[in-house]
Parts: C-alpha cells; sequence; structure tokens
C-alpha cells in the first residue's frame, strides 16, 4: 500500500492564520489580500484567476501557454525568474475546471520582487516563438482523470492564439491574489497598488477559437469508473452534508466503497468519493480504477445495487466513523479532506497550499472556510438524513469511463 | 485555533525535546514533543540484512496489506476518533503510522501490540490482495514506472522493486509471509518513532513494554548493490547515491539536488539507505531539458544550489510531526547512531570533487 493510498484526495486541514487586510475593491486593479502568519521565512503568493467558459482546446492552448509564460518576461530573464523564488521553490501552476492557479514562494521581505515577477507574467509574458513547443507532458497517472473536471483537445500553438487567450483570461476582474507570510500589514497592498500598468481592459470578449486540432489523446491505460452526480449548489449550508456523505462513502479503511468495492467485490483497488468543481459546477463524485472487466454493464450494475445496499444498512456507529473522519481533516490536520479542486494532486499542509485553499474559497464563494462551523454542522446530521443523501448520490449519478 | 497557529508557526524542533532509548533486545524508540494538532507513532520493521529475492518478490508488500487490515475494527476505531492508520513499504523497510488525536495515543499502542504478535496471514486473505497488489501495479504513475526501470538499470537483478507483481505475490503462502515477519519483528529490526504533542518519558516507558518481548538480535552484515549500468530518459535521470553514511554518498546526493534546482517543475525521488541507493531526478515541464542544464550551468553554481537544496530537503522533512516521525524513525531503521543532524552535518561537509565525479555520470545520461 503506497502512502497517498491512504484514501483520498489530500487537502489537509486548515485553518491556520488570520486575514488581516481586506484591501481594494477597484475592479480596475486585481484585488489582493493578505493573510498574516507569524514566524515564518518565507512568504507564499497565490493569484486564482477565474476562469471563463473554456472549450476543451483552449484548455489545451492556457495550458501550455501557463508554462510559457513563467520562463521569462520582458522585465524578467530566465535567471531572474528563478533568483526571485525561493532557492528551491518554482511557480505552482495548476488548471481547475473554475478557475487557474498562479503561484510563488519567495523568502521573507522579498514579497515586492515576487509581486512585480508576478505582475509581469500576468501582463506581459514573452510567449518566445522558440519556446513554445507543442509537447505532451512526460508525466501521466492512471488515476489522474478521476481528479479532472474538463477535458483537454490538442491543438496547434502559436504565439498569436496564445497571447490572445492570455489576455482575454488575465483581466484584473478575474484575478485575486493572496500574500501569505510575516511582513509589515498593508505592505504587500501598497507594493501592488504602485505597480499597476500594463493590464489590457480593451481585449475582444470574445476569446480566440480558431484551434486547428491535433491528434486526440491516448486513452487512459487503465479504466478509471466515474458516477458523477448532476451539478449540484455548494453553499454554507449543504457543504457539511456533501463532505460527510464523502466520507461515509469513500474516505478510509471503513467507508462503504472500500468494503464494497475493494474487499467484497476485488473490483478496485483505489476508490474515493469527493466534491469537484467541473465545467458544469460542482459535482459529486465516486471514483474506481480498475480494469476491463470491471467495466462490464453487468459488474456496474452489481456495483450500485451493493453500495445502495450496504448504504441502506449504516447504522449510528457507521455515522459516528463519518463524523471522526470528518473531525480528521477538519480538526486534526489529517490529509482525507474529500474537496478536489482540480490541480490533479493533492494539497500539502504547507503555507503555500494552505493560503491558496483558503483564498481560493473566499474568491470564489465569497465567504470564510470555517472548518469549526462545518463540522458542527456535520455533527448535527442525522443518520436518516445522511442515508437518504447516500443513496440520492448513488441512484442519480451518471456513470462515465475514462 | 491556537494549535493550528503554533503548528504552522514552529516548524523548529530542539534536542532537549527528544528521548532515543536503545533496548537490550536491539529494538530502539525515538520520540520528539512538539505542539501540534495530532501525535503520529510510527512502527519501523528494517529489513536490512535480509534484501527482497526473486524469490520473495512483493512478499513484504502483501504482508503490509494484509497486517495493515489484520485487527478487527482497528480501523474503525482510529478513524471514528479523527485518526488514520497510513502504510508504506520501502526497498529497507516497512512502516505503519498511527496519526492520532493527542488523546488518543492508546490506539497506537494497541495496535503496535497486536502487529508484533502477528501479521495476520490466511490463505483468503493472500488470494485476495494478490490481485489488489496486481491493481496496484497498474495504477503506477510515470515517475513511479521510471523509478523501478532506473533501478533496474543501474543495479540489475539487485535492484528489484518492493512492490512485486499479481503472479509474483500470489505464490505465497502463510507460513512464508509470517517467517519474513518474524525476521523484521526481530529487536535490531524494530524501531518505534513519535512526534507530537506526547509526554516523552510516559511515551517511551509504554513502548518499552511493548517491545520487551521481541527476541534479542543483533544486525547481519548490510548486502551492498554493485552499480551495473546507467539511467536516463526523457526528462528525467537516474543519480546512483552510494551509503547516505559515506562522503561519496553525500557528495552524489548534492549533485542529485543540485540538478533538480536547476530545473522547471522538478521532482526528486529518493529515500535514504546505507547500501547503495537511487536519486530519480526529473523534470514534469515538457519545456524543460535536462541535457541543457548540464550542458550550460556551471557545475560551481550547482554544487553551491545542492548543498542549499539538500539541507532544505532534510529540514523539510523535519517540519511536520508525521514527517519528523518517519525520517528520524527510518534513519535509525538504518543505524541507531544516524540522525538528520549528522546528515546535515555531512551535507555541509561536501567536496566539489566528489560533486563532479557525479556530476560527470548525470552529464553522460542527460537526454
Amino acid at each position: 500500500m503506497e502512502p497517498h493510498q491512504r484514501c483520498c484526495a489530500v487537502i489537509p486541514a486548515f485553518v491556520f492564520f488570520t486575514q488581516i487586510t481586506v484591501s481594494n475593491q477597484v475592479s480596475s486593479v486585481p484585488e489582493i489580500r493578505e493573510y498574516a502568519v507569524p514566524g515564518r521565512d518565507s512568504v507564499a503568493i497565490e493569484a486564482v484567476v477565474k476562469l471563463p467558459d473554456l472549450n476543451s482546446s483552449q484548455r489545451y492552448v492556457l495550458a501550455q501557454a501557463m508554462q510559457v509564460a513563467v520562463q521569462m518576461t520582458p522585465e524578467f530573464g530566465n535567471r531572474d525568474v528563478l533568483h526571485v523564488q525561493k532557492t528551491g521553490t518554482r511557480f505552482r501552476l495548476y488548471m481547475a475546471a473554475d478557475h487557474v492557479r498562479i503561484g510563488l514562494t519567495v523568502d521573507k521581505g522579498d514579497f515586492g520582487p515576487g509581486l512585480s515577477l508576478l505582475h509581469s507574467v500576468l501582463t506581459e509574458p514573452s510567449f518566445l516563438a522558440d519556446t513554445i513547443k507543442a509537447r505532451r507532458s512526460r508525466m501521466t497517472s492512471p488515476w489522474g482523470p478521476a481528479y479532472r473536471g474538463f477535458d483537454l483537445q490538442e491543438a496547434e500553438l502559436n504565439h498569436d492564439t496564445m497571447a490572445a487567450l492570455w489576455q482575454g483570461i488575465m483581466r484584473p476582474k478575474n484575478i485575486s491574489v493572496a500574500v501569505a507570510g510575516t511582513f509589515r500589514g498593508n505592505a504587500p497592498t501598497e507594493k501592488w497598488r504602485s505597480m499597476q500598468t500594463g493590464w489590457v481592459y480593451d481585449a475582444p470578449n470574445q476569446l480566440p477559437l480558431s484551434y486547428p486540432l491535433l491528434a486526440k489523446p491516448l486513452p487512459n491505460p487503465l479504466p478509471i469508473i466515474v458516477y458523477d452526480s448532476k451539478p449540484i449548489t455548494v453553499t454554507r449550508a449543504s457543504l457539511a452534508s456533501y463532505l460527510l456523505a464523502a466520507n461515509a462513502l469513500g474516505v478510509g479503511k471503513e467507508s462503504v466503497q472500500w468494503l464494497v468495492a475493494r474487499e467484497a467485490m476485488n473490483l478496485s483497488y483505489r476508490q474515493e468519493a469527493f466534491l469537484l468543481p467541473t465545467v458544469q459546477g460542482w459535482r459529486f463524485r465516486m471514483a474506481y480504477a480498475t480494469d476491463e472487466a470491471g467495466t462490464k454493464a453487468e459488474v456496474l450494475a452489481e456495483l450500485r445495487t451493493k453500495l445502495r445496499a450496504k448504504c441502506e444498512s449504516l447504522t449510528q456507529a457507521d455515522l459516528n466513523h463519518a463524523v471522526g473522519i470528518g473531525s480528521g481533516y477538519l480538526a486534526y490536520q489529517m490529509p482525507t479532506l474529500p474537496l478536489l479542486l482540480g490541480i490533479g494532486e493533492s494539497l500539502s499542509n504547507d503555507l503555500n497550499d494552505q493560503t491558496y485553499l483558503r483564498h481560493y474559497w473566499r474568491t470564489m464563494y465569497g465567504f470564510d472556510w470555517d472548518a469549526e462551523s462545518i463540522l458542527l454542522q456535520m455533527k448535527g446530521i442525522t443518520l436518516p438524513e445522511m442515508k437518504k443523501l447516500l443513496i440520492q448520490l448513488i441512484d442519480e449519478s451518471d456513470v462515465r469511463i475514462y | 485555533m491556537i494549535p493550528f497557529l503554533i503548528a504552522l508557526a514552529s516548524p523548529q524542533y530542539q534536542e532537549s525535546d527528544q528521548l532515543k532509548t536503545l533496548l537490550p533486545n536491539g529494538a530502539v524508540i525515538f520520540c520528539e514533543k512538539r505542539e501540534s494538532p495530532f501525535v503520529s507513532v510510527q512502527l519501523i520493521l528494517s529489513n536490512r540484512d535480509f534484501p527482497d529475492l526473486p524469490s520473495n518478490y512483493g512478499y513484504r508488500h502483501l504482508i503490509e496489506h494484509i497486517a495493515a487490515r489484520s485487527i478487527p475494527g482497528h480501523d474503525l476505531e482510529i478513524e471514528s476518533s479523527g485518526g488514520f492508520l497510513f502504510c508504506s513499504t520501502s526497498r529497507d523497510w516497512m512502516r505503519f503510522e498511527w496519526r492520532l488525536p493527542p488523546d488518543k495515543l492508546s490506539l497506537a499502542y494497541k495496535g503496535i501490540g497486536q502487529l508484533l504478535k502477528d501479521c495476520g496471514a490466511t490463505e483468503d486473505l493472500i488470494k485476495r490482495e494478490s490481485i489488489l497488489v496486481g491493481r496496484e501495479v497498474d495504477l503506477a504513475s510515470t515517475p513511479e514506472i521510471a523509478s523501478k526501470q532506473a533501478w533496474k538499470s543501474v543495479y540489475g537483478a539487485e535492484g528489484i522493486d518492493p512492490v512485486g507483481n499479481k503472479e509474483s505475490v500470489s505464490g505465497a503462502k502463510p507460513d512464508d509471509l509470517r517467517g519474513l515477519w518474524r525476521q523484521m519483528t526481530r529487536g535490531s529490526n524494530v524501531v518505534i518513532s513519535a512526534c507530537g504533542t506526547l509526554d516523552q518519558k510516559l511515551f517511551t516507558s509504554s513502548c518499552k513494554d511493548l517491545l520487551s518481548g521481541l527476541m534479542t538480535s543483533k544486525p547481519g552484515p548490510i548486502a551492498t548493490r554493485a552499480i551495473d549500468g546507467s539511467f536516463g530518459a526523457a526528462g528525467m535521470v537516474g543519480v546512483p547515491i552510494p551509503s547516505i553514511t559515506t562522503k561519496q554518498g553525500v557528495n552524489a546526493l548534492v549533485a542529485a539536488f543540485g540538478l533538480a534546482g536547476r530545473l522547471n517543475r522538478p521532482f526528486i525521488t529518493y529515500t535514504p539507505s546505507i547500501r547503495s541507493g537511487m536519486a530519480l531526478v526529473g523534470t514534469t515541464d515538457p519545456y524543460d531539458s535536462i541535457k541543457q542544464v548540464v550542458d550550460v550551468e556551471d557545475p560551481a553554481i550547482i554544487f553551491i544550489l545542492g548543498r542549499i537544496n539538500a539541507i532544505e530537503w532534510v529540514k523539510s522533512r523535519l517540519s511536520t510531526p508525521d514527517g519528523a516521525a518517519e525520517f528520524n524513525g527510518t534513519l535509525l531503521s538504518l543505524s541507531p547512531s544516524l540522525r538528520p543532524a549528522k546528515l546535515i552535518e555531512s551535507i555541509e561537509l561536501a567536496s566539489y570533487a566528489g560533486f563532479l565525479r557525479t556530476w560527470s555520470l548525470i552529464k553522460g545520461v542527460a537526454q
């Protein structure tokens, strides 16, 4: 059993710092928020960029553009880009269905150069012709599709389409920047405000669409079965219910999916349940890594029947287990939070990832992630309520095989 | 809220907060007191003097699968209390980690006590878990597959991986697994390592009770691995790392971390070993080129960068309670005198000439 098989999506527990400033609300300048964390020797800078509707080719081009954009800018050469960042760290670049993450870490006191570098990347990436080469990522993970909330379609790359797409997306109203670490209050905000030139406000609203398509991606090396709920609305009130449902279904070695799919049916080694932003909105997803035999219609039907039966038979002890799992990630920093932001890998407990998670939540939903409150709500859910939701999620989900 | 603040604001530790105890039967207990929302207790079972063989390929990994679920109701109890049981198997050790709320430490004592008695191997469980080992192999990511290839390319048959496959493990018998388990649970192969909110003396005393019944033993001679080749592929290279207790090992580690420090979106996989080991260094950025880095960059700068990065790597491993328990514990399972501070000191004293030998090797395989 490898470490990642601890069961589930791995965003750890939080909340660890206090927000000390809510800065400008001026739409012509990307907003910035400061998060004070005492005693840190580095500063995390995280930009969350909201995405408009993008087709699968635009997503591909944007994914490639992110890689090229951080190589160099007119202001920061290749080596400057490395020097500004804390030794041993690199840009964190991820695309989710609803946003992209551009993060970097700098030494304590270097938030100024860090913000300048970020600003330069956002406003004036070089996209030099000789660095734009359509290449497949060298890395693949058969589990990857389980965590992805969008499709990619390879397309031809060139400077003009990359730059047009970049300008269309990197607008102040779409961008929110977080700075976390130890610094004088308001200093990052003042710095950020002092450098707000270069934004393109009059870029065409219509993003470029004419991408010559290339070959379709190869199929996943291993079938991943995904049961997706219909799009759901994640609110303060519903979040605890869905997280509790995910705990019961797919977190831990006593979860329904583990007991049914792994141990009773021998269908999968890895099975999880989690919330995930997708192109159509948030979904509750159950995923299984199996083989060709596991994708047969009769096997899928048997799986659904057994999951349903197991859920109907759950007891108070199972509810206590699901709440215990919740207290693990909400109170004790267990890396088992069943909420994926679509970055394709686990979020760690470090300052960068925690800043990103907290800032993402605030930016996208307008309210703070409040672990204590979520746990309290979770503890108030009754067994019949949990069972009803579980059975609904199982009955109403659509199957997809990657 | 306060514990979170403390945990994230205070990654430093003091030697005075640590307690290491060597038992007469050869077992080691290590603990470090640190304010944290959770405590990490790890049982580490070394196989340093009986490496995996083609005849028992993947057996220890299979044992880990079975043992992890061998105590009825244990996971339910742990998870319901807000904790979690994590397990992993490397070439040199097997590790069970109880990550628990501090007031639930007794669950770790209970689990360790039960596990040390028996791994729970039965015909039925071997059959079930063999299929799952096969499925686990199918889920390997590119770096995991590359790591296996690198070990095989560099060390030949001696680079055998600990994972096994469905075919190899399905032939195991309960007695085979119990035999290996007995070897792994001899005194000198057992380490308990913990970090978090705990009382060092009380913890040590409780662990002594758990370990006092183990068979007394002394470590046997370490099986070495001979370099038999090299590994370089698109975006990654295998860097052989001699024993981490040697100067050559530390110099090679500095080269690996120096290279990683010059790559975009780098990754490095390395587990310290006192046998010859391997660092797989690569980049996930399809726009980056290892060959360009080694051809263009000044090795003297890479050397300096490598020392800084290697030291940062050790420090980062120690920055969380679970990381500290694992790093301290696995080093102690290699040698009861091997400590992170000693490793940092060795990295600071790394030699440029020694670094260049590994750098030249990397240059030879970079693509």
